[in-house]
């Protein structure tokens, strides 16, 4: 089952690559993008912090780290996420979902796996380069168990935003018009371009427990930038699992409501 | 200069274009939080980093002000063409509308008017909301507050033919949307969402005054807010009104161009 | 031999959301919307036997498409029941997805910006075919549809016939026992409708492939179906031969003569009906059974040049069926 899923990614992989080259020249607009958008948001850090030394007790250098996850789990996202799911809200709205529901391969994998926007790849390595050149200025030593716990703990942030777009994309299937959910989500993530110790306490416990973003930059951050971990570095597998289990099980009564089985 | 026609025509766009959106009631909501999400962003950082001191004349009272007004004038305005234009030239759904006579760009102008009417329907209970919980301390500048609507109709001008030109693009590349992209994130910076642009270094606050950024967001609030005065006022505006100029040049010629274009590869 | 679609009772009911245009609407559509209730398909019973062409005939929205969504497993039915190559369609398993199609011609699923082979590998993978099985059925489609220069070429840069094509190709790689078709020829034009049709009945000879489908033209139900199955606000109305329906909905043959020299009108309403008349050609309806006498009278007593006897044709019998249920 899980190679021939694999296979088939491979080959929605594949079409996202061709259909990419029919763009040729736009792989270069878009690095020019990423790098624009990148220097943007450094901007945006350097000017503040020319007028302080700490922000919510984090450091220029720590910060930056921090920027730089925040701009790979997004390039991330926008590469292997957003697109599929995306293409579910559009399809369900001109009726060529049928289409993902004829195929005999379980309709949540044909939805979160099929498109694929190629370029974003430009961000994730950006997104690398800031974290590296970042922790190269902070002078952390990184042990094997501390590259671990870091890798870790990513992948359950990257788990939770996963588990997040899926439940609002699943909304389409109750509100047709859920247009765009990237939109949505944004709203949000954004707020993880900085330590979530910045924001006032009410939306800090919302960036924790209810839109859990502070598990998606924060924490890793943490971990990696040699701060004190806080115990939510105990809590991000915990809450990925739920999350994850929660935004399926949605997934699949929404689908239930769609197709009127739930009726 | 503008026929009746057009205006009769351009006020029944806007009713459907309403009617329309209020089918979208749920976006529109989120759209407004949307609105209300960045500057919340930086309002908490910049009260934050400033303390009880003040950064570049601005104290937190004033930053808060700043990031309230933001909101409003981000809002309205806002350029929407490059998600409402851009598809319809891709797609050749362009083709029906240059035989009517009336301009399609007054059809994407109902469209930007009444987009913005809806949200504001949303975006106004947010912005009581929370100009009631932060209660900034307001020492009103009259003058300022009067020229303010010049310079928000101007504002709102360039933002419309700055975005309607990048939709424009869509004329002659399919991904018109990267270029809007880095227009967005350079106004992010130099526009005064990141910080007011007198809080910005030396060299970032040169080129913000020069640019047309600043004069689709920022200038308005400074306007509004008192924060440029004098001949620094004056010389605002009228870098502002050359840039409601230059827009809606390039705005024609663009047009102009990218229709004889659409024609004559008939997409 | 057991029936490759077997329906029975088969009943679904939509609530939908009722809005007026105009801003008015729209606002008070804000605070509050009303649902009423539809019956899309209320109570229908046929079997489809293997290899068979059927025809879904119904105006718009009677409910045809509810139909071919419910026996395609994309739709739960809100009672009665249904086999599908003797799956229950809305169980969706994987088998079942394997072995049936739903095209819908104003739906497509290409990548737009990639030549429809892409779409194909992709449909492979998705499918699981082996590469020799693949091969063997994008042959037997290319040369079915006459496929060659169009899969190469980015799916935006082709005609709409030419994307109809390659959707049904796409539609078709994994070779299914099923096809539902809906619409497959709509905004086609007279030719490109021609060649579907042709391609459907050359698909179904060499295949055996059952086959259900809808058309709004007469022409496609004509030249493909022997067997209609008619519906309207959610009933069946009708199921059995075409000419059956003609001869239960529209029992008249229409005449028409070609005459060496004019003839006062009034002697050739004797013989029936006079649908049009001008100088020497005469076009009379008469009843069905009475035909071959009527036929025989006119060559005796008027002075016929040529003569020919037509079935009425079937927009109008249509026309008759749901004219006189509501009637």
């Amino acid at each position: 089952m899980i190679g021939r899923l694999a296979r088939i990614a491979g080959a929605y992989f594949r079409s996202a690559l061709q259909e990419e080259f029919a763009y040729r020249g736009d792989l270069f607009g878009n690095v020019i993008r990423s790098v624009l958008n990148l220097g943007t948001a450094i901007g945006g850090v350097v000017v503040i912090f020319t007028h302080t030394e700490t922000l919510g007790g984090w450091t220029l250098g720590q910060t930056l780290s921090l920027l730089g996850i925040f701009v790979f789990v997004n390039g991330f996202v926008a590469m292997f996420m957003s697109p599929s799911l995306n293409r579910v809200v559009e399809e369900v709205r001109e009726g060529t979902f049928d289409y993902v529901l004829m195929k005999p391969v379980p309709a949540l994998f044909l939805a979160s796996a099929r498109r694929f926007a190629v370029w974003h790849v430009s961000d994730i390595v950006l997104g690398a380069i800031v974290l590296g050149v970042a922790l190269a200025g902070l002078d952390v030593r990184a042990s094997g168990w501390g590259v671990l716990l870091f890798v870790a703990l990513l992948a359950c942030g990257v788990a939770i935003v996963y588990a997040i777009w899926l439940a609002l994309t699943t909304l389409v299937f109750w509100f047709v018009r859920v247009a765009n959910v990237t939109m949505i989500f944004n709203l949000f993530f954004q707020t993880g371009r900085y330590p979530i110790e910045v924001y006032p306490f009410w939306l800090r416990q919302l960036l924790t427990f209810v839109f859990p973003v502070a598990f998606v930059t924060t924490v890793p951050a943490q971990a990696v930038t040699g701060r004190d971990p806080s115990w939510l570095v105990w809590v991000a597998p915990v809450i990925a699992v739920v999350t994850l289990l929660a935004a399926t099980r949605f997934w699949h009564f929404g689908l239930s409501r769609y197709t009127s089985a739930s009726s | 200069m503008i026929r009746s026609r057009t205006l009769a025509g351009f006020s029944s766009l806007l009713r459907a274009e309403l009617a329309d959106l209020f089918q979208y009631r749920i976006e529109m909501f989120l759209y407004g939080l949307w609105q209300v999400v960045n500057p919340i962003i930086y309002l908490v950082i910049w009260s934050t980093v400033v303390g009880g001191g003040d950064i570049a004349g601005y104290t937190r009272d004033d930053f808060i002000l700043y990031y309230l007004v933001f909101m409003a004038v981000s809002h309205l305005t806002l350029a929407i063409e490059v998600y409402t234009m851009a598809p319809s030239i891709q797609s050749g759904r362009l083709s029906p509308h240059l035989l009517r006579p009336l301009h399609p760009f007054w059809r994407a102008g109902a469209l930007n008017i009444a987009y913005k009417a809806v949200n504001l329907m949303f975006l106004i209970p947010i912005w009581v909301g929370l100009a009631l919980i932060l209660r900034p301390a307001v020492d009103p500048d009259w003058l300022g507050i009067a020229l303010f609507v010049p310079s928000m109709v101007m504002a709102a001008l360039i933002s419309f033919l700055i975005g309607s030109c990048f939709a424009m693009f869509a004329f002659w590349t399919t991904r018109s949307m990267s270029f809007w992209d880095i227009w967005m994130s350079l106004t992010l910076l130099l526009g005064g969402q990141v910080a007011p642009v007198a809080v910005l270094p030396g060299f970032l606050q040169q080129a913000a005054v020069v640019l047309p950024m600043r004069y689709t967001v920022g200038f308005p609030i400074e306007v509004a807010l008192g924060r440029v005065q004098g001949a620094e006022l004056v010389g605002g505006l009228a870098i502002q009104a050359g840039w409601t100029v230059a827009a809606a040049a390039a705005f024609v010629l663009l047009w102009r161009s990218g229709v004889k274009r659409y024609g004559a590869v008939g997409a | 031999m057991s029936a490759d679609i077997r329906v029975r009772s088969l009943v679904k009911h939509y609530q939908v959301a009722d809005r007026e245009g105009g801003l008015r609407a729209s606002l008070r559509s804000v605070v509050r919307r009303r649902h009423r209730s539809v019956r899309a398909v209320d109570d229908i019973t046929f079997d489809v036997q293997p290899g068979e062409i059927v025809g879904f005939l119904g105006p718009n929205g009677a409910g045809k498409t509810t139909a071919l969504k419910l026996l395609s497993g994309l739709l739960h039915p809100t009672s009665g029941e249904a086999t599908v190559l003797g799956f229950t369609p809305w169980e969706r398993r994987r088998e079942f997805l394997s072995q049936i199609t739903l095209i819908m011609g104003q739906r497509q699923q290409l990548y737009w910006d990639l030549p429809a082979l892409d779409t194909f590998l992709v449909n492979k993978a998705v499918f699981g075919l082996e590469d020799a099985a693949y091969r063997e059925a994008v042959d037997l489609l290319v040369g079915l549809l006459e496929l060659d220069e169009i899969l190469t070429k980015p799916v935006r840069q082709l005609s709409l016939g030419e994307r109809m094509k390659a959707e049904l190709a796409a539609g078709l790689l994994h070779r299914p026992r099923v096809l539902f078709l809906d619409e497959p020829t709509i905004g086609l034009d007279v030719t490109m409708q021609q060649r579907i049709r042709d391609f459907v009945t050359r698909y179904n000879a060499t295949t055996g492939a059952t086959i259900l489908l809808t058309s709004h033209y007469m022409a496609d139900v004509k030249a493909l179906a022997e067997r209609v199955v008619v519906i309207d606000h959610g009933k069946l109305l009708y199921d059995g031969l075409l000419t059956g329906l003609i001869d239960r909905y529209a029992p008249h043959k229409t005449i028409t003569l070609h005459l060496e020299r004019p003839v006062d009108r009034a002697d050739v309403a004797a013989y029936g009906e006079v649908v049009s008349a001008d100088e020497v050609q005469v076009s009379v309806r008469t009843d069905k059974a009475q035909a071959a006498a009527v036929t025989a009278r006119m060559l005796a007593e008027l002075p016929v040049a040529d003569l020919s006897v037509e079935d009425p044709p079937l927009e109008y019998v249509i026309d008759q069926v749901f004219h006189r249920r509501e009637s």
